[in-house]
């Protein structure tokens, strides 16, 4: 081959070589550029992609030299992919994904908000009963769960969670149904929360006997749901955890201290009557309280033949405003709570003697009142003795009208 | 010709090296792949990000930067090195704001003990899902508090706690007012309110979800001295500008007192103010003298000049419990907010009328019950008029100013039936 012919090729070669690094080049421009979406990218609820939040880069990457571009990426799972690609700890990558995607969806939830979450601070809270303020928090209860199921496509978990269960807090619902088989946890609290959802449209504000009517309607729709996953047991439970009979009872019977056994089986003497107990709101429907009054008195008889006179004693306390009054004041100032009983049992002898003051004939009027008025000071001394100045003071405001009553 | 094709050969090389070279370097495609770096996750373990400690393997080298080499034990210098790989600034905020989150939390993590399992037989505050600390771990907590902001603080400035807000969608627009305070004194006013928001903590938690009207004299005592401490850094005219904007009280009324009235800027203002010193007026101990009196009458009849006598009428009624209650079924049930002021005004009416015929003697008891008894059929059907039959259905039960008109113990559930 002649040299020239030789110079010749070399010369291609130098433009085949040129073009192969000029196109290297533009690629590179390009792909720096952040606009990449490959397969894999993320969605949200309405099927549009999720872009990843691009951020101005601080520096120009010079060649041979690493710069933050290379890793940024419009699509989420490419930069995480970039970053685990250069070693970034996973725990890190997590805290960039995670303010990220927060910044995303805050943007999100501003939107839901009038004036975009611009509130002068003159001006009134939304009012809670509102129906805008309702349908505001169905779609920010949407999107909240729409970022928790972006995190965990894209992290495996939903970090929010990871770091409240960390911290200790615990999910309400899930602790609802933390007796579930983990397989069946979120089938169940989505039907659990569905049908929470229906009911509230019904249960804000002032219900009328319609609202009503749908709320029994609902949760009829929502136990039935439920017994399709759950076994007859775990539909026991189920019902103990979150019914309103157990709710109402729960409150009912703090001071009483039930034992399991005690609750089930109250429990179920309430479930069974339940329509009938059911508080009658129209303070003119006399029948319906009238009935109210019967059904209250024969479970309370079926109780009583189940735990005794004493226990049933200490039942019927605790609904006591007064007593319930006691109990937080005790535990709001460190007291023993053995003291709730010894001071009700003085309560209760003191209101029985002072019943009696008031019907004896053989005392003036003025002598009826010294002795009830003595009657109250030595009472109110006992019961600063037994929970000290400051402690009565407080239940002398909340609970303790019963006082002022005892020499009137 | 020798020459040339030396020149031409060695171009070639040149560009071949080039090109190699370029190959080399990530290209930021998707080709990374994935590694297993979340089974291999590295442990932060003192908060000083220990150098050689990201042992993260990858499965493909795409270049030959490694993380490990901006990684210090510093934050400082953690923080430089981010920057001069050209990260953003805002992504190294982020980064620094989630390590210092969690070396905190570490260091509080024994504390954080998960709550009991749920028994459905406990009662009171065993249902709480939160963690419950003991005071002296509340104590060590709110101190650990302190010292995270302030390293917060160093690190990223004074701004930081706009990071988290932007991250969580609240305090979404700062006011105005409170962006243009001097720095310093912003600085103060924050400390004084984190200390007494400390004292608010505490008697929330030791409250357990009750609040007895004794913590609620407590609180407003608790806001008395933040007043006076944040006189001592702020005029009279800034604290006030201050207080309007931030405080418990002007939070309370947007809650209250004017959710049911609507108030422009300078009423809000007025109402604030006379709200306040009534405030200040029984928290400083004098017994509802005449004095008191004197002086509570003066702020009333200031608010009244400053709302106008119509406006104030409205004020007055936006806090009567009857008109609270009507705007809560017009909210819930999608009825136009006038709709409760004209059931308002036949109840203010009705209770006039009614005052009439309880003092007209010329009246037997029979004659006044049926009278009684007339009226009050009558204003039920007008509001029946106004607010739907369902909706005053709904609403009668809580209308106590209807129940009470009368002793009849005949139910008047109304129904437009013919």
């Amino acid at each position: 081959m002649s040299t020239r012919a030789i110079i010749l090729l070399s010369l291609l070669v130098n433009l085949a070589l040129a073009s192969w690094a000029y196109h290297l080049h533009s690629r590179r421009a390009v792909t720096t550029g952040a606009t990449t979406t490959p397969e894999g990218s993320i969605h949200d609820t309405a099927g549009n992609l999720v872009p990843h939040r691009t951020v101005q880069v601080a520096t120009e990457s010079k060649p041979g030299e690493f710069s933050w571009g290379q890793v940024e990426s419009a699509d989420y799972k490419d930069y995480i992919a970039k970053l685990r690609g250069i070693g970034c700890p996973e725990i890190t990558i997590r805290d960039i994904i995670l303010a990220d995607v927060n910044k995303l969806y805050a943007e999100k939830l501003k939107a839901l908000l009038p004036n975009g979450g611009r509130r002068e601070y003159w001006q009134r809270q939304p009012s809670y009963y509102s129906k805008a303020e309702r349908e505001r928090q169905e779609n920010h209860r949407a999107i909240m769960k729409e970022k928790s199921e972006l995190l965990v496509a894209l992290l495996g978990v939903d970090p929010i969670k990871v770091k409240q269960q960390e911290t200790g807090v615990v999910d309400h619902y899930d602790r609802l149904l933390s007796f579930l088989p983990e397989d069946k946890k979120a089938a169940a609290r989505e039907i659990h929360e569905r049908y929470e959802r229906q009911a509230q449209k019904f249960s804000v504000g002032f219900q009328d006997d319609e609202d009503r009517k749908q709320v029994k309607v609902i949760r009829e729709q929502r136990l039935a749901a439920m017994a399709q996953i759950l076994t007859p047991e775990e539909m026991k439970r189920y019902d103990l955890n979150t019914s309103q009979v157990a709710t109402q009872l729960r409150y009912d019977l703090d001071g009483f201290k039930p034992s399991q056994q005690e609750f089930e089986k109250i429990y179920e003497l309430r479930k069974a009557r339940e329509d009938d107990l059911a508080y009658v709101y129209d303070q003119e429907d006399k029948a319906g309280q009238e009935k109210r009054r019967n059904a209250v008195t024969e479970v309370d008889a079926q109780i009583k033949a189940l735990v005794g006179e004493e226990r049933f004693a200490e039942y019927k306390r605790a609904q006591e405003y007064s007593y319930k009054e006691l109990v937080r004041t005790l535990e709001r100032h460190e007291l023993p709570e053995e003291l709730a009983g010894k001071v009700y049992e003085v309560k209760t002898a003191v209101e029985e003697n002072a019943k009696k003051l008031r019907t004896d004939t053989s005392l003036t009027s003025v002598q009826r009142t010294e002795a009830l008025k003595a009657m109250r000071t030595q009472t109110e001394d006992f019961m600063k003795q037994q929970l000290g100045e400051k402690a009565f003071n407080s239940y002398k405001r909340q609970g303790g009208s019963w006082l002022n009553s005892l020499n009137r | 010709m020798k020459a040339l094709l030396a020149l031409t050969l060695l171009a070639n090389l040149a560009l071949a090296a080039w090109i190699v070279s370029e190959l080399k370097r990530p290209t930021g495609s998707a080709d990374v792949a994935a590694t297993e770096a979340a089974a291999r996750m590295p442990e932060v373990t003192s908060g000083r990000r220990a150098q050689g400690q990201a042992t993260v393997i990858t499965n493909t080298v795409v270049s030959n930067f490694r993380w490990r080499s901006v990684e210090a034990r510093e934050f400082k210098t953690y923080m430089a090195n981010l920057r001069a790989i050209g990260c953003p600034e805002e992504t190294v905020r982020d980064i620094i704001m989630a390590d210092v989150d969690r070396v905190y939390a570490r260091k509080t993590a024994g504390w954080r003990k998960p709550p009991e399992e749920l028994q459905f037989w406990k009662t009171g505050n065993g249902w709480s899902s939160g963690t419950r600390f003991t005071a002296e771990e509340q104590k060590q907590l709110a101190e650990l508090n302190k010292e995270k902001e302030s390293l917060l603080k160093e690190l990223l400035g004074d701004d930081f706690r706009k990071d988290i807000m932007r991250q969580h969608a609240y305090g979404f627009v700062e006011d105005p007012y409170l962006e243009a305070m001097p720095k310093e004194k912003k600085t103060a006013v924050q400390e004084i309110q984190a200390k007494f928001n400390e004292e608010r903590s505490e008697l929330y938690r030791k409250a357990k979800g009750y609040i007895s009207q004794e913590d609620q004299e407590e609180l407003k005592r608790i806001a008395g001295r933040m007043h006076e401490e944040m006189g001592k850094i702020l005029g009279p005219q800034e604290l006030f500008e201050y207080e309007v904007r931030t405080s418990e009280l002007a939070s309370n009324m947007k809650y209250n007192d004017v959710q049911a009235f609507d108030a422009n800027e300078q009423e809000f203002r007025a109402i604030f103010k006379a709200k306040q010193e009534a405030e200040q007026m029984n928290q400083a101990g004098s017994s509802r003298d005449k004095d008191w009196q004197v002086k509570y009458r003066a702020a009333q009849d200031e608010l009244k000049t400053a709302l106008g006598e119509e406006r104030y009428r409205q004020y007055e009624r936006s806090k009567d419990n009857d008109y609270q209650n009507l705007m809560r079924l017009t909210d819930s049930r999608d009825l136009p907010r006038d709709a409760a002021d004209q059931v308002f005004q036949l109840k203010e009416e009705l209770q006039k009328a009614a005052s009439e015929v309880r003092r007209n003697k010329e009246f037997t008891d029979e004659q006044r019950a049926a009278a009684l008894q007339a009226m009050r059929i009558d204003t039920e059907k007008a509001a029946i008029q106004v607010l739907g039959e369902r909706n005053f259905n709904a609403y009668k039960r809580n209308a106590y100013w209807l129940r009470s008109l009368t002793t009849d113990t005949r139910s008047t559930r109304i129904t437009t039936r013919p």
